[in-house]
């Protein structure tokens, strides 16, 4: 019996990638085939020793085995909350280095705003979006890409939506669809921390919606506890420096917007098929943000429309995008029920 | 007889989905069932097995859940799904018109 618990050993040892009760399941099942084979052998005059250790010969090579069962259970690859607050890190750490780079403005990065604003239709008040894409936007979607691959794309969001966004802001201002990136950066301040904050409710709604998904019960806590971390700690951070009274607004009607849209996701789910549920979950969500921004933040007719632009052209796509990516990948996971 | 293993590569799927159609069925038992069916023909690796099987599993087309056994260990058994079911019609089809040319072929040939 010790030849197959080694082998079983050495067989979880390579399945560190998936999920710990996914792996833990299919130990189960290789060891009730492995004991099932060995009784067989045993049947057929075979000592208790030469038994087992046949069994698990016959079974191969556990390394090589554990790589065909990764292949095959892509969809329940480990969503460790590690990762996931490593992902968030990562997208917190590009926040404070946009601005930390924006307000020191170094000489060298001095000289290349004036070099590209000579060259280019840019004027120089663009300096800190030119410095925000080079620094960023390169690496945020690889990033996120990354932790796709390698765990699971509700990981990949934030640098995904990090990157995505900063390559929506340069080529419209390359495109001189007007100083977009610019206001949002500079004059308002604060979109920066918007995004932040649409980041917490989604993190939260996914995890309060985890079971559904398929996620385990461990790692729905764990996105949840993130989101809701992601958006209280950080709307305390932001309205005690005070950096705009809109930040804390935006937190209020962020928590309140999310409760609206798990309603709505709740009512939606009941029909139709994963990824149109998927889709239109993510819609209601967009339109309710959008609704409550628009209700609340601002009665400037003209600035209605700025932000109703800003939410469609923005984080409305980038909040469909997202969440439509990710319910899709998991309906294609397919989760079972095991009893 | 000697079996080739491109040939049972190419064919597992759907023996598999054909086992599983008439009953649910546990790995171990399934592997018997080819060998002794096929008269010792399919002799399906346990290694390429289990994969085989999480990867249908991942794509809808089983479903798998213990069973308590009297006096022994709990087995995984997996059932066919509806899903299952349509991509085992969808083999089957494949499968008869791929036999049929080549029977055709054959026959040709010898004429």
């Amino acid at each position: 019996m010790s030849e197959i618990n080694d082998y079983l050993a050495d067989l979880r040892s390579h399945l560190s990638d998936l999920d710990p009760e996914r792996a833990d399941e299919i130990i189960a099942e290789v060891r009730t085939h492995l004991e099932a084979r060995a009784e067989q052998l045993r049947g057929g005059g075979m000592n208790d020793d030469d038994a087992t250790a046949a069994a698990a010969r016959e079974f191969g090579d556990p390394q090589e085995l554990a790589a065909r069962l990764r292949e095959a259970n892509r969809g329940r690859r480990r969503v460790g909350p590690v990762r996931i607050l490593l992902s968030v890190l990562v997208a917190i750490g590009g926040l404070l280095i946009a601005f930390s780079v924006a307000e020191v403005e170094p000489i060298w990065l001095r000289a290349m705003d004036g070099a590209l604003a000579s060259r280019t239709p840019l004027g120089p008040h663009h300096f800190d979006t030119i410095v925000m894409v080079l620094l960023i936007a390169p690496v945020a979607p690889l990033a996120g890409l990354l932790a796709g691959r390698r765990c699971c794309w509700l990981a990949a969001w934030p640098p995904l939506a990090w990157g995505l966004l900063l390559w929506v802001m340069i080529l419209g201002e390359l495109l001189l669809v007007g100083s977009v990136s610019q206001s949002l950066l500079r004059d308002e301040g604060v979109f920066s921390l918007i995004l932040v904050f649409f980041g917490g409710p989604l993190l939260a709604g996914l995890g309060l919606l985890g079971a559904r998904l398929g996620m385990q019960r461990t790692t729905a806590i764990a996105v949840w506890a993130i989101g809701v971390t992601y958006l209280v700690v950080l709307g305390l951070i932001a309205l005690s420096l005070q950096v705009h009274d809109l930040v804390g607004r935006l937190a209020i009607i962020g928590i309140s917007g999310l409760i609206l849209g798990l309603l709505a996701a709740a009512l939606l789910w009941q029909k139709g098929k994963p990824w149109r549920r998927a889709v239109l979950a993510a819609v209601g969500v967009c339109l309710i943000f959008a609704a409550l921004m628009i209700a609340s933040v601002n009665r400037d007719p003209q600035q209605q429309v700025a932000i109703w632009r800003r939410l469609i052209s923005g984080e409305a796509v980038l909040w469909t995008v997202a969440l439509t990516a990710y319910l899709w990948h998991r309906s294609r996971a397919a989760k079972i029920s095991v009893a | 007889m000697k079996s080739d293993p491109q040939l049972v590569k190419g064919t597992v799927r759907l023996l598999v989905l054909r086992l599983l159609e008439r009953e649910p069925m546990y790995g171990y038992q399934m592997i018997q069932h080819l060998e002794n069916r096929s008269e010792g023909y399919f002799r399906l690796g346990e290694g390429a097995l289990y994969p085989l099987l999480h990867e249908m599993e991942e794509q809808g087309f089983l479903r798998a859940e213990w069973r308590d056994q009297e006096g022994r260990p709990k087995r995984r058994y997996y059932h066919l799904t509806a899903k299952g079911r349509k991509e085992l019609a969808r083999r089957l089809e494949t499968w008869e018109g791929f036999t049929r040319a080549v029977d055709l072929v054959l026959e040709a040939s010898h004429v």
